[in-house]
């Protein structure tokens, strides 16, 4: 306990861990991605949103079809990836200065997989059109299918 | 129980290249990003090929775990970290937790896996992992 009990203290205070059952954000969203015929390695782009690039993503959840089967976008119905399709894809994102922050396979993001357990993030810096999808592998979906995020963020003061 | 928090992250790799064998040693593939003497690694999650099925660098990720050991280097060639089972960091293998360890600089061309077994691992293929950091 000695050795530990300040290494688990810088972690809490420099904002690397925290516990499991937290709160991930005060408020969240979901955005969804239509990914029709995405080719390998093609960059997808999420479309503006100043909430979010205003904001600290506190924790991003990937939604796959087991979870739920199908989303809108702009009114039109889309399919969820499942799991062996979100296999093939990774999340980036990028702050204001273009920077790469973090590049997370959306797989470690499926909560269900991860026995609930959240993927907890602090990002203060985003430019959320700047973030983006890829699929290195070809990611075979018809043109019906999304990618669904569920964004957790805190509002900067 | 606690879990980590992502402040940065990167993908990288170590190429089983040339011959496939016991004993071998396959080093990580150097990333620019992380070229730099200001970063500190706290946490690490592998992957196979069912949770990444391809890796950035378009090579197919390693599908099977359980013959691979992980040894990490800091930049004073010390292997802080020694043989853990590549099992072992494979988040969804257990309980969603990521593996923390104490904030270290690394010398990631340092680090690198080795084979206890070959069953399941093909030539070419990469051991995946999500470095997490922060700056300095």
């Amino acid at each position: 306990m000695k050795i530990l009990s300040p290494l688990l203290n810088y972690f809490a205070t420099t904002g690397k861990m925290k516990s499991v059952g937290a709160i991930e954000g005060e408020f969240s969203k979901t955005i969804v991605l239509p990914i029709t015929n995405v080719t390998p390695s093609q960059v997808l782009y999420f479309r503006p949103d100043n909430e979010l690039s205003d904001s600290i993503i506190r924790s991003v959840e990937c939604v796959i079809s087991s979870n739920l089967s199908n989303v809108f976008f702009n009114g039109t119905p889309f399919d969820n990836l499942s799991d062996t399709q979100a296999a093939g894809g990774i999340f980036v994102l990028s702050n204001s200065r273009r920077e790469i922050l973090a590049t997370l396979p959306l797989y470690s993001l499926i909560r269900s997989i991860n026995q609930g357990k959240a993927s907890f993030s602090c990002f203060k810096d985003i430019i959320w059109e700047s973030c983006y999808i890829y699929f290195p592998s070809p990611v075979s979906t018809a043109d019906t299918y999304a990618v669904t995020l569920r964004v957790y963020f805190d509002k900067k003061i | 129980m606690n879990n980590l928090i992502i402040k940065r992250s990167q993908i990288v790799e170590a190429r089983l290249a040339g011959s496939l064998a016991v004993g071998n040693r396959y080093y990580f593939q150097d990333i620019p990003n992380l070229s730099r003497n200001n970063i500190i690694v706290y946490g690490i999650e592998a992957f196979i090929d069912a949770q990444l099925a391809v890796a950035p660098s378009g090579n197919t990720v390693v599908g099977a775990s359980t013959g691979i050991l992980v040894t990490l280097r800091d930049n004073q060639k010390q292997e802080f970290m020694y043989e853990v089972p590549y099992y072992t960091l494979i988040r969804a293998n257990n309980a969603g937790l990521i593996v923390m360890m104490k904030p270290r600089i690394i010398n990631l061309t340092d680090c690198y896996v080795s084979l206890t077994s070959t069953t399941g691992l093909t030539l070419n293929e990469v051991v995946a992992f999500n470095l997490y950091y922060d700056l300095i």
